[in-house]
């Protein structure tokens, strides 16, 4: 029995460091191949970040409907601020990751006012591998980092992110064998960054991929798919804010409106965000009902939800003169 | 007692289920054994039959109250209503307790081959309730017969490193399967056929065959995980499939498939209501109808798998009526490396009927597989697009052909001779597949397919 369990050891071991080689092989995807593409922005974001020269004065939280949507330059000018406005929008961006990147801000920032932008799609799942490691692994080692670790993900996703790399980061596969037999291994549509944290897309959608092949008509969205650790989440960046002594301001970024009309529960969904702002004495924007009618069609946006850069700077007009009111009050 | 703690980590409620299925097979087991024993000396034969009755009442009993009940009650409900006649009869709306049907058929087997004197009634406890619940089989099978499984408990176990070591090959070879082929697959498999209106003949081609690659390597990669599992704790459960794609005709497919649910249908009702044995065609047909439409209606309370059963019956009618089901009793290609072209023909001819089949196994209802089937006859579109993105599956795909056919004369797919395969061929292809599973399994995976039935 014993040659049995040192075979099996042998092997555990043997696929371990397999494991190893072979996961930082696929992790240089985004290290190396779409950070020389300029293309692996929530890296560009933290090492734009880091360096940045001025305080934050505004500081922006959300999916990639906030870093597309919110155009910090715009902002900056129509709210009047002197310093800068960062948009810390992130891919899929939950709750759970906002609160810890707002922690990592408030180490060394006292932003004047806070957006946390709302999209239901970020709220449904308690998954934390990819929305919460492109935003782990770029962030400086400290106290913050340990506890975005140790809180921010379930112990199952902390095995996996320290010690099975292979398997975090296997969507990476496909790409990494194209680019070894010489085909196109870059993602299309990705645009390109700007700088403090947005990224744009100077595209423009086409009405016959809006009405026929959008993404939300084959989804199935309902108000009660918001995980309770999510809305937990978003409780605990609310009561941080408060106890930061930091105006808050609650929006959601406009969509095409044909988009919103695949999402049945929709009017419940901003009904329940509305509760939420409510109940917490906040102001809350949802510019999908409340609309910038100018930019709810398809010229504005690169895809069925996103915004391109024209419609982010139409956009971003409204939200910074609604700031400079909401800071006046 | 850690069988018990398996089954209870599920749903707790339900063990109680389980334990007084056990205790009734167990106390009508003894009394069967004790009325036997009495007819004989006192010529009194008829109560041991009783108590057999007993038994299959109350364990048919539980599976059509936790299976069937509620399919019954809504079925006699619609068909009150196409009369005109409105009925309020309230569902039970209970979720069915996993394995019912498996560990339900192995408690019967038991009862019934002891009312045949092919096993003497068990008396100690432990050795029953173990058989009943043996953890790695419970919950999906292989249905286990008594005669093959108690006689292991009686017996001391030893370690035997051999069978220790193929049976954790078995178990990789199974996870492969599972994680890597079936579980990708279903990811396609569901999205053809939630939107099969809107699909092309190519992609509900796709569709059909990812589904027959999904539903063999989910349920054989459960198998292979508890054959070899229990092979760690020097148990031989019995092989539940043997290549059944590379089957030449039905007949075959069926000798290959769900071997052990098959072979049980064969010896406890197709035999006892006649068989092959019996002197009309009209009584040879019923029978096969019998069977296979029981077999369809055990995977479910849905006509889809009343159709799939009732297609399979058809498809096997030929070669019984023609009296050469048993034509392909051996392997395929048996000293060959390659089939003739013959012999791919009706693999391949095989394997499309039973696709046809699966349709109807897997649609929601049987309006649906017609309507998927009128579809993909009638869109005859092919876009090549969806097989380019999905090229790493499709090679998987070739890859596990490879390997089962490679294997094809051998009890599973990772059974190496160490003679002819050398150290390092075999812990490379150790590493290669722990590693595919690493690669290529889905997040957050899929139920095995058969834990619902």
């Amino acid at each position: 029995m014993s040659l049995f369990f040192k075979k099996i050891a042998l092997y555990i071991s043997l696929i371990f460091l397999l494991n190893l080689a072979v996961g930082a092989w696929l992790k240089s995807y985004e290290s190396v191949d779409l950070k020389e593409a300029g293309i692996f922005f929530s890296d560009l974001r933290w090492e734009d970040y880091y360096n940045l020269e001025k305080p934050i004065d505004a500081l922006i939280l959300g999916s990639s409907h906030a870093y597309r949507s919110y155009h910090p330059a715009t902002i900056k000018k129509e709210s009047g601020f002197k310093n800068a406005v960062f948009n810390f929008g992130s891919s899929a961006q939950s709750p759970v990751t906002g609160l810890f990147i707002l922690e990592e801000v408030l180490k060394t920032h006292k932003p004047k006012v806070v957006i946390l932008d709302l999209y239901v799609m970020a709220l449904t799942s308690d998954d934390q591998l990819d929305n919460g490691r492109i935003n782990y692994h770029s962030m400086q080692s400290g106290a913050v980092k340990r506890d975005f670790l140790q809180k921010g993900f379930g112990f199952s996703e902390q095995v996996k992110l320290l010690f099975f790399p292979s398997f975090v980061y296997r969507d990476h596969f496909k790409h990494k064998v194209n680019k070894l037999f010489g085909r196109n291994f870059l993602p299309v549509g990705k645009g390109q960054y700007d700088t403090h944290g947005f990224a744009f897309n100077t595209d423009t959608l086409a009405l016959a991929k809006l009405q026929y092949d959008n993404q939300f008509s084959r989804f199935d969205i309902h108000a009660d798919q918001m995980t309770a650790k999510n809305l937990a989440y978003t409780q605990k960046i609310i009561d941080r804010c408060k106890s930061a002594n930091i105006p808050l301001v609650l929006m959601s970024s406009p969509m095409p409106r044909l988009s919103v009309s695949f999402i049945e529960e929709y009017p419940q969904i901003s009904t329940q965000f509305g509760r939420l702002a409510k109940e917490n004495g906040l102001p809350f924007f949802d510019f999908n009902q409340e609309t910038i009618e100018e930019v709810r069609d398809e010229y504005h946006y690169f895809d069925d939800d996103h915004m391109n850069l024209n419609g982010a700077k139409i956009f971003s007009k409204q939200v910074g003169s609604l700031i400079k009111k909401q800071l006046d009050k | 007692m850690v069988s018990y703690i398996f089954y209870g980590w599920w749903d707790w409620r339900f063990l109680s289920l389980i334990i007084f299925s056990s205790v009734v097979d167990f106390v009508l087991g003894q009394r069967i054994e004790l009325a036997q024993e009495r007819a004989y000396n006192e010529d009194r034969g008829f109560k041991a039959k009783h108590l057999l009755y007993l038994s299959l009442f109350v364990n048919l009993g539980l599976l059509g109250v936790f299976k069937y009940y509620d399919f019954f009650i809504t079925e006699f409900i619609a068909a009150f209503g196409g009369l005109g006649v409105e009925l309020h009869t309230s569902t039970l709306r209970i979720i069915l307790p996993v394995g019912i049907s498996f560990y339900t058929f192995q408690t019967l087997s038991y009862t019934i081959d002891v009312y045949r004197k092919k096993l003497p009634a068990v008396y100690d406890w432990t050795v029953f309730f173990a058989y009943v619940s043996f953890f790695p089989q419970l919950v999906a099978g292989p249905i286990e017969r008594a005669t093959q499984l108690i006689p292991q408990f009686k017996k001391p176990r030893y370690f035997d490193y051999d069978q220790a070591k193929d049976g954790m090959r078995q178990i990789l070879w199974g996870l492969f399967k599972k994680m890597v082929i079936a579980d990708n697959c279903a990811q396609i498999v569901d999205s053809v056929f939630n939107n099969f209106e809107t699909q092309d003949t190519g992609m509900l081609a796709l569709g059909a065959v990812l589904f027959a690659f999904q539903i063999y390597c989910d349920f054989s990669g459960y198998s292979d995980i508890a054959i070899g599992t229990a092979r760690l704790f020097g148990f031989k459960l019995m092989r539940n499939f043997s290549y059944p794609y590379f089957a030449r005709d039905i007949a075959e497919f069926w000798r290959r498939w769900h071997i052990s649910l098959s072979t049980w249908f064969r010896d406890y009702v197709y035999i006892p209501i006649g068989g092959s044995r019996v002197n009309s065609k009209a009584k040879l047909i019923r029978n096969i109808f019998i069977i296979f439409l029981v077999s369809g209606f055990w995977h479910g309370a849905n006509w889809t798998f009343v159709a799939w059963g009732f297609l399979h019956a058809l498809y096997f009618l030929p070669s019984i009526l023609r009296g050469n089901n048993r034509k392909n009793l051996d392997t395929i290609a048996q000293n060959r490396a390659l089939p003739t072209l013959k012999e791919l023909g009706q693999m391949l001819f095989t394997f499309a009927l039973v696709c046809i089949a699966w349709i109807f196994f897997r649609a929601e209802s049987i309006g649906d597989a017609f309507d998927y089937l009128t579809r993909m006859a009638t869109n005859l579109n092919f876009n090549p697009r969806p097989f380019r993105k999905n090229i790493f599956l499709l090679l998987g795909i070739v890859i596990f052909i490879s390997v089962e056919w490679l294997q094809r004369r051998k009890a599973h797919g990772f059974e190496f001779d160490e003679m002819k395969l050398p150290q390092i061929a075999r812990s490379t292809i150790y590493l290669v597949t722990a590693l595919a599973i690493l690669l290529f399994s889905v997040s957050g995976g899929n139920g095995f397919i058969y834990f619902q039935f």
